[in-house]
């Protein structure tokens, strides 16, 4: 079941085929100047109080159908060209609570979401029947609990045990950010192994328009 | 009063204006561009020369037809004679003139090819020349069918004897057999030509110069010496030269027992599941038994039916058991090394990257 809102006018989303995460980085990269003069004081100037993700993945894959899938998404987007949501794989989030379904909140500990406000914020679950949800953040809640209550656009579509939460990250807009290189071991009729590298970057300015 | 009428300026000079003196009022040798020739009827030149005429022992003025007749007449014009195709990346077509200066019949008996592999005249242009007539036709050079590098002649032979050539030399395409990749080597990137900027707005202003991908590889390959041998000569002039370059994981096999004569290939692999033929402009075909690479043009690929269409039909006997595959790409070797000399194989290091053609 995959249930998807939020995503706003672009629809160009990536999740699918997963990385190797055991090679599978999240740079922050910094998104601001340092000035000083020799005997003053070292000033910052942040341009926006968020830092750009840099991520260097790793696919490998198997069949010809995998690598036509990275290849064709990779021409889709006309290389660096077009932005697209694409799935952080870095399991950012927890899941506090149970979730029942039409719920039309989740409850997240230890995130400190609320600090930050991010009304940008998207995330995707995905469960371990394979199911993958993808919601955006309206708002946020600290309870007594400690935990963060964080209000959704849309209801959840169905009831969720903490234990059935496979992966909770985050979803972020994104170009790719270098050239489509694949290593081929063996290509054999329909069998083809090997390994696509990528280096994605976020677009933090241009989540106003979408 | 007598006159002297100039057919080149075309009005009457009083003779008595010049007096007896040894004047060549034109002058005795001229340069006539070819080009006069070649798109135009054969026109008519006659040359005067204005000089003092004995006659009865006295001097009188008097014009005297020179010899510069001979210089266009009674013989074959070819335009042209040499053509110097440089580097055949796609097919070229030269306008070819034979014009019989004769003034009688000549008979063109045979063109002789030397050493002129796919290139072609588009009509027949043997036969009789009517005194005079002109004939033309356009010589067509293809860029994959044919030797690597050009460099014959095609002999005229006339009835009339003389000698009458044209030379053509150029660079075609050159295949080589680096198909048997070795796996760790191997990597394949696809790249978009690509302005990328971020304003003071912070804004990225993202712009492809092109929008389809460049295709580049590294790898090595293992290579044997009975082909290095036409290979290296290839390599030697790697510089400034184009290669048909295989896509070594995408290979195909033809249903057929034999690609002699084929125009459009059926294949056994389900192909929509390939990701770079449909836009490879080549394929690489590799004889096992005799380790060359021959290249030919795709006109159009059916997924759907499996078939690849060829621009022109193989003319070479390529039994399916003997054969490899592949599609391929226009490109240039960045750079090729020969390393791993042993015996009868060796491994060539190289990088390639694609053209557009």
């Amino acid at each position: 079941m995959q249930s998807i809102t939020g995503l706003g006018s672009l629809s160009t989303l990536f999740v699918y085929p997963q990385p190797d995460l055991d090679n599978y980085k999240v740079e922050y990269l910094d998104n601001g100047d340092f000035v000083s003069f020799a005997g003053t004081r070292t000033i910052g100037y942040p341009y926006i109080p968020v830092s750009l993700r840099k991520i260097t993945a790793s696919y490998t894959f198997k069949t010809r159908t995998d690598f036509q899938t990275l290849n064709s998404f990779y021409k889709f987007t006309n290389g660096q060209l077009s932005r697209f949501w694409l799935a952080c794989w870095s399991q950012e989030f927890n899941l506090a609570q149970n979730v029942n379904a039409n719920d039309p909140y989740i409850m997240v500990s230890f995130s400190q979401l609320t600090t930050k406000n991010d009304t940008n914020l998207r995330f995707f679950i995905i469960t371990k029947e394979g199911d993958l949800i993808i919601r955006k953040v309206t708002s946020y809640e600290v309870e007594t609990t400690g935990y963060e209550r964080v209000m959704l656009d849309t209801a959840m579509p169905i009831g969720l045990n903490i234990t059935d939460v496979v992966f909770f990250g985050r979803l972020i807009l994104a170009r790719h950010a270098s050239d489509f290189v694949v290593k081929i071991q063996r290509a054999d009729g329909e069998d083809m192994i090997g390994q696509v590298n990528l280096v994605y970057q976020e677009v933090p300015y241009e989540y106003s328009e979408v | 009063m007598a006159y002297i009428f100039s057919i080149f300026e075309g009005f009457l000079i009083p003779a008595t204006e010049w007096p007896e003196r040894d004047l060549n009022y034109f002058p005795t040798t001229a340069n006539v561009a070819i080009d006069l020739l070649k798109d135009k009827e054969p026109i008519l030149l006659t040359h005067f020369t204005y000089n003092n005429l004995v006659f009865g022992g006295a001097k009188r003025s008097g014009l005297k037809a020179s010899d510069m007749y001979d210089i266009f007449y009674n013989q074959i014009w070819l335009s042209l004679t040499n053509i110097s195709a440089g580097l055949v990346s796609t097919d070229q077509y030269y306008n070819f003139y034979i014009w019989n200066a004769y003034t009688q019949k000549v008979n063109l008996n045979q063109i002789q090819n030397n050493s002129l592999d796919g290139i072609s005249f588009s009509s027949d242009i043997t036969g009789v020349y009517n005194p005079l007539v002109q004939k033309s036709t356009v010589i067509k050079i293809q860029a994959v069918n044919g030797q690597p590098v050009i460099n014959g002649s095609f002999g005229f032979l006339f009835d009339v004897g003389g000698n009458y050539n044209l030379f053509i030399t150029g660079l075609r395409i050159a295949t080589l057999p680096l198909v048997h990749i070795i796996p760790d080597s191997f990597e394949f990137t696809l790249t978009y030509a690509l302005v990328n900027a971020v304003n003071m707005f912070l804004k990225e202003q993202r712009r492809n110069l092109v929008d389809m991908p460049l295709r580049s590889y590294k790898a090595k390959a293992f290579i044997d010496d009975t082909s290095f041998g036409s290979a290296r000569t290839n390599l030697d002039q790697h510089g400034g030269k184009l290669f048909a370059i295989a896509i070594p994981f995408e290979k195909i096999t033809p249903v057929v027992n034999n690609l002699n004569g084929l125009s459009s290939i059926a294949v056994n692999e389900d192909i929509s599941k390939y990701t770079e033929i449909t836009t490879c402009p080549l394929l690489v075909v590799y004889q096992k038994s005799t380790q060359v690479a021959y290249c030919f043009e795709v006109d159009s690929i059916d997924t759907t039916n499996k078939v690849i269409k060829l621009q022109y039909p193989v003319t070479n006997n390529l039994p399916a058991g003997d054969i490899e595959i592949y599609p391929a790409i226009y490109g240039i070797i960045s750079n090729i090394s020969q390393e791993g000399m042993a015996g009868k194989f060796s491994v060539v290091d190289f990088e390639a990257k694609e053209v557009f053609i």
